[in-house]
């Protein structure tokens, strides 16, 4: 690959590293159940400001459109990710589970949980809260946030092609059709702006 | 709609932290899901724990279980090789137990419903917030309308600490399925006639004949129910299976009595009076322990056998056959008491009549007959005694309209849901539903629906998303049978005929619970707390529930832990032993072959065939039963199961469908008498193995919540298409083999040959 | 020594049980099967009516029609017999009989994944199993190994512990004293026919009509052997490797991270 200069020049600063953690820490909040605790007007704007660094300006306005349409930000959010990822009418659009989609039929704790559990340990990591399956997306852009920040960038790289990316690709495909939540939709997009191999 | 911009140009244009976004100071807010932990190598394939302790629930057979962990993954699901009832067996559902453990589509968190009951829309709330809103409405009910304004539903092992709860609430009516669309004349009729209930404790291993009228064994997986019919062939035993259908049990017998629907009765009476006639019945137990036996002698001697043979639509030779057979073996016949009785609307008569064929052989208490199994004996736990306003055994139903007298437990659930659409006699307008799908459960779901649109308030609580918890308002997550302490199995060595010894095991979670699934004592405890009933809680958690229960055993969870989870002692043999005299709890302490107290109440006083409707022209009876590898509608989401039969095959007769143009896979969908039209479809599986005059399926297909991603549209429902209610007057069970179907291919509607 | 696998339909009632338990023992992906249970009837037979089941697993052929298809690189493997001790050296591809205890088993790290083995098979008994999928193949050849590695272990094949009939009964078919070889004498039979011959150690035994209807079931012809597919299986091989090499080029991109850190390093 053609070394890059004006690449090199720009992100000489120490903490290209710390801030893919950040990012990845971030990512990991956009797909946690929306609770009071975090989801305020601070935190919308957090994203608002990171879709405006992007130079994402018709994903930012989708925010702010939505943010000033909906009384109710939180209890909005908090109905359309039960919808979109814990249990709905008709149903549940997409379990955000790995092994729902790495493994040929769709099960929580499936052969791929433990190999995604037993990466985490490898690095010293572990779930914290032991009722929630080891390959929720959110622990897994957690733990990406954490292997950034602790700079072992080979392992998150790796764990991104190897374990990530292969369910992530599928699962949002089966989004797609249902990402009318501009929250979401911008969310999942977010996501895979970070985590798709550059072209 | 994609992002054109790489992450390289992004990184290349500004780090996020020099762009002044507080990133880290929003995501420390939160704090995170991961933290440090010991750097532990993961473990080989082979490595799994053995966990003891578990009892089964994909049935209600209750078989006791390990389970083989690996990490916090359950891998697999064994029979407890301690067990002396199924030993180291399970089915293929208990086998398929992890599926639904680890099935995406399970409750995982509480949640209210902020759309439409039937059409929800659910936000995920916390358990605070939910129990509150349940307390605040389920009081709000009681201070409008008293307790008797609250309804439960209930059905498993999971609901005995609920229902002290609302037993202590004061709650009137309870409706179980196990009772009114299962086993409640067979419990009720036993008793009435022999002053026991037997269930299914038929010694069939060592019998020399069996007659099987209408049982599902083999299609009903119940494991060492099976084991003992086997055992029974295997032995020698003869086998005779009553059926319109030649059943898997058929398949194993000696003889088929292939019998028109609806002439169970008339064929028991046919028997008798056979055996009456020859005199070939156990004169001396009849004697000796039946009241009423020249009445019985009278009442069924118009069933000659030409008679019975016209009506039954069978050979005259094969009642001589049966008959003699059994007359022959006595008293060492299995005549099975049958477990699922709501047929036809005249099911209490049948099941007398089974009784009474069972007296005239005087087949019990001895080897190959019904059998009064010795188990140990276990507590209950109960709330407090509390003086209530109305008496909730006053206030139930049935008790105020004076109906159905030999009702088994609880309130007849057509007679609770005309009272919450009609009010009458008193609103009822809260409505507690756990663990049953009644919406499947109760012919005529447009009445139900009706019912669930007229309350107050709706809390649904349940393992998976069934049917009926599209209509809660506040939906509970529960822990499976995997996760959780609660039921205490008592039995015996599966052969009575073996060394008799008696086991006791209580079930204990195999792995801790997902999500926020939760035990129902913890459910319980929460609501009583917001309820103001903190001081009467009886058991502060699962643990010391389990611990109240087995209080009179001296045992306790942690002995039980380390025996590996069953505890074995010495038994009692169930034969009568020489010159014991055997005694039955009824009013006059005899088989009462003719009941005065069944009389006193206007009902026959010896059991009595009514004729069941015929079917119109161009219908055939719709008759329903099991599929071996599902429990009714409880394993429709289980994709291992699926696999294995993943809808319920149309079973018609091959000329009939050979006439109408059917052939084996063809897809169709049924219409009933009314008009009513399966919502969808099944395959056609057409067999010389049905009688003409009515086709079958399995029942529990067909699911309409499309949460349940596997099982969604599989197959068709059958209790959709019970239109027709016919309540029998001694129990008020409706019958649900009374209604008619014909066939629906490619939108056009084919009439049944008659 | 030959382990052969008698099912008695007298007792099999057809519960799924065995297909249940297998699944669950191997993960077996729900669209495949090592071990399934076919309803067969009510039909008429010219015994009678009959209803029964047709549980079916690999055959553990005395002549498998499996084994000679596989394109895989052979090589020398030495065979240890588990009773005595002996050792055997034979030359095989990725899948072999062998010799001392009559199994028929795969070498997942050697199979191409080309199904070849799976297309040989009359009875249907092999699939290419997707999840063991690696940079090589899209998945490997699996089936059922009549759970040797468990039998190593003192166990029960996982579908013989389950089943609540009895109706399985595993054993060494060369051991005239055997369970098994005293059904065979009793005339469990395996299912052939005709022009299938290939020596099936899966027997079944059951009254005529049950057996009648059973044996309906059994494969009428050889498949067609696919040799194309072998030997393009083997030409795919080194293929693969070079698009792993070329993936491998690609995905250069997603080291750019570390290749800035090791650029501060300097």
């Amino acid at each position: 690959m053609k070394p890059d200069t004006d690449f090199n020049r720009e992100t000489s600063s120490p903490s290209v590293s710390t801030t893919l953690a950040d990012i990845f820490a971030f990512l990991a909040l956009l797909m946690r159940y929306p609770e009071k605790s975090f989801f305020d007007d601070e935190f919308l704007d957090t994203l608002e400001n990171l879709l405006d660094k992007l130079d994402l300006e018709p994903l930012r306005q989708k925010i702010s459109v939505w943010r000033s349409s909906v009384d109710d930000q939180l209890l909005d959010a908090q109905v359309e990710y039960t919808r979109l990822f814990i249990n709905a009418a008709p149903h549940l659009i997409a379990p955000p589970y790995g092994s729902v989609y790495l493994e040929s039929e769709r099960s929580l704790q499936g052969k791929s949980t433990e190999t995604t559990r037993d990466f985490y340990r490898r690095y010293g990591f572990d779930v914290v809260n032991k009722a929630e399956p080891a390959d929720h997306i959110t622990l897994e852009l957690e733990f990406l946030s954490c292997l950034y920040r602790q700079e072992e960038i080979t392992a998150a790289e790796t764990f991104v092609r190897t374990l990530f990316l292969p369910w992530f690709e599928q699962f949002y495909q089966q989004l797609m059709p249902e990402l009318r939540h501009p929250l979401y939709e911008v969310s999942i997009q977010l996501i895979s702006y970070f985590v798709q191999e550059d072209q | 709609m994609a992002i054109n911009l790489t992450r390289r140009n992004f990184l290349k244009t500004a780090s996020i932290a020099a762009a002044g976004i507080p990133l880290s100071k929003v995501v420390a807010k939160a704090g995170t899901g991961i933290a440090k932990a010991p750097l532990i190598p993961p473990g080989s394939f082979k490595h799994t724990k053995t966990v003891t302790g578990g009892i089964c629930e994909m049935c209600f057979w209750r078989c006791q279980l390990v389970g083989k962990v690996r990490g916090d993954r359950l891998v697999k699901l064994e029979g407890n090789p301690k067990s002396i009832d199924n030993g180291q067996n399970l089915c293929a559902r208990g086998n398929a137990g992890i599926k639904l453990v680890y099935d995406p589509d399970r409750l995982k968190y509480p949640m209210k419903n902020i759309g439409k009951r039937g059409a929800p829309k659910w936000q995920k709330i916390s358990w605070d917030e939910a129990l509150n809103i349940c307390a605040d409405k389920l009081q709000t009910t009681i201070d409008k309308y008293g307790p008797k304004g609250i309804a439960v539903w209930y059905h498993g092992a999971s609901t005995h600490y609920p229902n002290a709860y609302f037993d202590y609430l004061g709650v009137p009516n309870k409706y179980e399925p196990a009772f009114y669309q299962c086993r409640g004349q067979t419990a009720m009729a036993m008793m009435q006639t022999l002053g026991f209930v037997p269930n299914e404790d038929v010694d069939m291993p060592n019998s020399k004949a069996m007659l099987l009228v209408g049982c599902h064994i083999g299609e009903n997986i119940h494991l060492s129910h099976v084991k003992n019919f086997l055992k029974g062939l295997e032995n020698g035993s003869k086998a005779v299976v009553v059926d319109p259908r030649f059943s898997a049990a058929a398949a194993k017998a000696h003889i088929w009595v292939k019998i028109k629907p609806g002439m169970d009765t008339a064929f028991l009476l046919g028997l008798m009076n056979y055996m009456f006639d020859k005199g070939i019945y156990n004169k001396s137990f009849a004697k000796k322990y039946c009241l009423g036996l020249n009445r019985l002698k009278k009442h069924v001697a118009e069933w000659t056998v030409e008679k019975t043979a016209s009506e039954c639509d069978i050979p005259a030779a094969q009642i001589v056959e049966v008959a003699e057979l059994l007359a022959k073996n006595a008293p060492n016949v299995s005549i099975h008491p049958g477990r699922h009785a709501a047929w036809y609307g005249n099911d209490f008569q049948r099941v007398r009549a089974n009784a009474c064929l069972t007296a005239i052989l005087g087949a019990m208490d001895c080897p190959g007959g019904i059998v009064r199994i010795k188990r140990m004996s276990s507590g209950h736990v109960h709330w407090p005694e509390v003086e209530h306003k109305e008496d909730p055994e006053e206030m139930a139903l049935a008790e105020l309209e004076e109906k159905f007298p030999f009702r088994p437990p609880g309130t007849p659930p057509e007679l609770m849901r005309d009272t919450m659409i009609s009010g009458k006699p008193y609103p009822i307008k809260s409505l507690i539903v756990w663990g049953t799908n009644s919406i499947k459960t109760m012919p005529r779901q447009e009445r139900t629906e009706k019912a669930l649109a007229n309350m107050d308030f709706i809390l649904v609580t349940d393992v998976t998303p069934t049917d009926i918890t599209m209509w809660a308002d506040i939906l509970l997550p529960e822990a499976s049978y995997l996760e959780r302490y609660d039921h205490i199995e008592k039995g015996t060595q599966w052969n009575q005929g073996d060394t008799p010894q008696q086991f006791l095991s209580a079930r204990m979670p195999l792995i801790d619970p997902m999500f926020e699934r939760k035990d129902p004592v913890w459910m319980i405890n929460e609501l009583a707390r917001r309820m103001g009933h903190e001081k009467d809680i009886p058991v502060k958690n699962q643990e010391e529930f389990v611990n109240h229960l087995l209080k009179e055993t001296g045992l306790t969870i942690a002995k039980l832990r380390k025996l590996d989870g069953i505890y074995i002692q010495p038994g009692e043999s169930p034969y009568l032993k020489k010159g014991e005299e055997p005694k039955f709890d009824t009013d006059s302490g005899k088989i009462e072959l003719y009941s005065e107290a069944m009389e006193d109440e206007d009902f026959p006083a010896l059991p009595t065939y009514t004729k069941t409707a015929e079917p119109p022209k161009g219908f055939a009876r719709m008759i329903y039963g099991r599929s071996p590898v599902h429990t009714f509608n409880r394993t429709a989401n289980n994709a291992w199961l699926v696999r294995e039969i993943p809808e319920n095959p149309l079973w018609i007769n091959d000329e009939s469908a050979q006439k109408m143009g059917l052939k084996d896979g063809d897809r169709v969908f049924l219409e009933n008498q009314d008009g009513k039209k399966s919502v969808s479809s099944t395959v056609v599986k057409t067999t010389p193995g049905i009688r003409k005059d009515c086709v079958f399926i399995a029942h529990g297909f067909g699911t309409f919540n499309p949460a349940m991603t596997v099982g969604y549209h599989k197959g068709i429902d059958d209790n959709e298409l019970n239109t027709i209610i016919n309540r029998e007057g001694e129990t008020g069970i409706s019958g649900m083999r009374i209604n008619f179907v014909r066939v629906v291919k490619d939108g056009k509607v084919i009439d049944i040959p008659a | 020594m030959q382990y052969g696998m008698i099912i008695n339909l007298d007792r099999c009632v057809g519960c799924h049980a065995c297909a249940v338990a297998c699944r669950a023992e191997w993960e077996v992906p729900v669209e495949f099967a090592r071990n399934w249970v076919r309803r067969l009837g009510p039909a008429n037979t010219p015994h009678g009516l009959a209803a029964t089941y047709y549980p079916g697993l690999c055959n553990h052929c005395t002549h498998p029609a499996c084994v000679d298809v596989c394109p895989a690189d052979t090589e020398m493997v030495t065979f240890k017999d588990a009773k005595t001790g002996k050792t055997k050296n034979m030359e095989v591809a990725a899948t072999w009989k062998d010799p001392f205890n009559g199994t028929v088993q795969i070498d997942k790290k050697r199979c191409l994944g080309c199904g070849a083995c799976a297309d040989a098979c009359p009875y249907g008994a092999r699939y290419v199993n997707p999840d063991l999928a690696d940079d090589d193949s899209d998945g490997k050849a699996d089936k059922c190994t009549y759970c040797m590695p468990r039998v190593e272990a003192g166990l029960q094949p996982a579908c013989v512990q389950t089943c609540l009939a009895e109706a399985r009964i595993f054993g060494d078919l060369d051991d005239p004293d055997s369970e098994v070889s005293k059904y065979v004498k009793k005339g469990a039979v395996g299912l052939t026919s005709k022009n299938v011959q290939i020596g099936p150690n899966s027997r079944y035994f059951g009254n005529k009509k049950d057996m009648a209807l059973l044996m309906t079931q059994a494969p009428q012809e050889m498949p067609e052997a696919n040799s194309r597919r072998s030997m393009l299986a083997g030409l795919i091989k080194p293929a693969r490797r070079q698009v792993k090499s070329l993936a491998l080029a690609g995905i250069a991109g997603t080291l750019l991270v570390k290749s800035i850190q090791e650029q501060e390093k300097k």
